[in-house]
C-alpha cells in the first residue's frame, strides 16, 4: 500500500505500540462522539469518528492487523459504554465496513479517492448493523425503513471523514521518518 | 473528489431511493382508518394496541425495562434504561409506518394499519 513500505521496517514492539496508539485514538474519538449524540438531528445517526482510525489503519497495516484493531476497538468500547448488548451491532458494522474498504483500496487502485472509500465504508457499516436488526426482528421492514436515512447521513459523514483522513495520513506518515 | 466518487454517491442514493419507495409502497397498502401500535420484542409480537387508545405499557425483562405510552393518536417511549437512549430521543410519533427502535433491548414499536394483500405475509 501507499505507506506500507515504511512500516515493514518497524520491530514487533514498535508495531504493537503503533496499533495500541490507534486503538487509543479510536476510543477517545468514540467518547467524543457520544458527547455529540444529543445534538444529532435524527435518532441513530452519528458521525462515525472511529472510522477515521479504521480507514487510516488500512493504509498502514495489513488486513490481519486492521481486523485485530477493529475487534479490539469495538470490544474495549463496550467496556466504556458499559453495555455488551450492542456489541453485535458494532461488530457486524465494523467488520463489514473494514472488509469492503480493504477490497476497495486494493482493487480500485487510484480510481476512487479517500472520500469515496469512506462513503462506502460508512454505508456498509450501516448495512452491517441493519442486517443484525433484520435478523433480530425476523423481518426486513424496520431495517428497510431506516436504510434511506442512514444512507444519506452516511454519505455526508463519509465525505467529512474522508477529507479528515486525507489530511491525517501525511502527518502519521511523518512518524516513520 | 473524483468522478467515481460521484458515481458511488449516486449509486447509494439510488439504492436508498428504492428502499424508500418500497417502504412507501408498504405504507400505502395499509388501512389508514384503523391504526394500531405494534410492539415487538426480539421479533415476537408483544402487544398490539389501538392507536386511539390511551395506555402505558411497561416491558420488563431481567434488568432491562422500556416504558411506552400510547396517547393522543400517537405513541412515544417515555423511559428506558438502555445505554444510548436513541429510542427515547425519537420522541412522539403519530404517522403510519413510523417506528421507534431500541436496539440494545431489541424493542421495536411501529404504527401500522391493516393489510389485506400478500406482500406483508412474504416480507414478514
Amino acid at each position: 500500500m501507499l505507506y506500507q513500505s515504511k512500516i515493514k521496517n518497524l520491530s514487533k514492539v514498535q508495531k504493537m505500540v503503533f496499533i495500541s496508539m490507534l486503538i487509543a485514538f479510536a476510543l477517545v474519538l468514540g467518547y467524543l462522539e457520544r458527547t455529540f449524540v444529543p445534538v444529532m438531528p435524527l435518532p441513530g445517526v452519528k458521525l462515525g469518528l472511529a472510522n477515521i482510525i479504521t480507514l487510516t489503519s488500512l493504509y498502514f497495516l495489513c488486513f490481519k492487523e486492521a481486523f485485530l484493531l477493529v475487534v479490539l476497538r469495538v470490544t474495549l468500547n463496550s467496556f466504556f459504554t458499559g453495555s455488551f448488548i450492542t456489541i453485535w451491532y458494532s461488530l457486524s458494522g465494523g467488520i463489514l465496513s473494514l472488509i469492503v474498504m480493504f477490497l476497495l483500496i486494493h482493487y480500485s487502485k487510484d480510481k476512487v479517492s479517500i472520500a469515496g472509500i469512506s462513503i462506502i465504508g460508512a454505508v456498509s457499516h450501516n448495512i452491517g448493523q441493519l442486517v443484525v436488526v433484520a435478523i433480530t426482528t425476523e423481518s426486513i421492514n424496520v431495517a428497510a425503513a431506516y436504510f434511506p436515512i442512514l444512507a444519506v447521513s452516511g454519505i455526508i459523514t463519509g465525505i467529512l471523514i474522508g477529507f479528515t483522513v486525507n489530511y491525517l495520513l501525511p502527518y502519521i506518515n511523518r512518524i516513520f521518518k | 473528489m473524483k468522478r467515481n466518487d460521484v458515481k458511488i454517491i449516486i449509486g447509494v442514493l439510488i439504492v436508498a431511493g428504492v428502499f424508500y419507495l418500497f417502504n412507501q409502497y408498504r405504507i400505502s397498502k395499509m388501512d389508514v382508518n384503523k391504526l394500531y401500535v405494534e410492539i415487538k420484542v426480539e421479533g415476537e409480537l408483544y402487544e398490539r394496541v389501538m392507536l386511539s387508545d390511551e395506555k402505558e405499557i411497561k416491558i420488563e425483562r431481567e434488568d432491562s425495562y422500556n416504558i411506552i405510552k400510547v396517547h393522543d393518536n400517537g405513541v412515544e417511549m417515555l423511559e428506558a434504561n438502555c445505554p444510548d437512549h436513541v429510542c427515547v430521543r425519537t420522541g412522539f410519533i403519530n404517522k403510519v409506518g413510523s417506528t421507534i427502535v431500541c436496539l440494545p433491548h431489541k424493542v421495536y414499536v411501529e404504527i401500522v394499519g391493516d393489510v389485506e394483500d400478500g406482500l406483508d405475509a412474504i416480507s414478514e
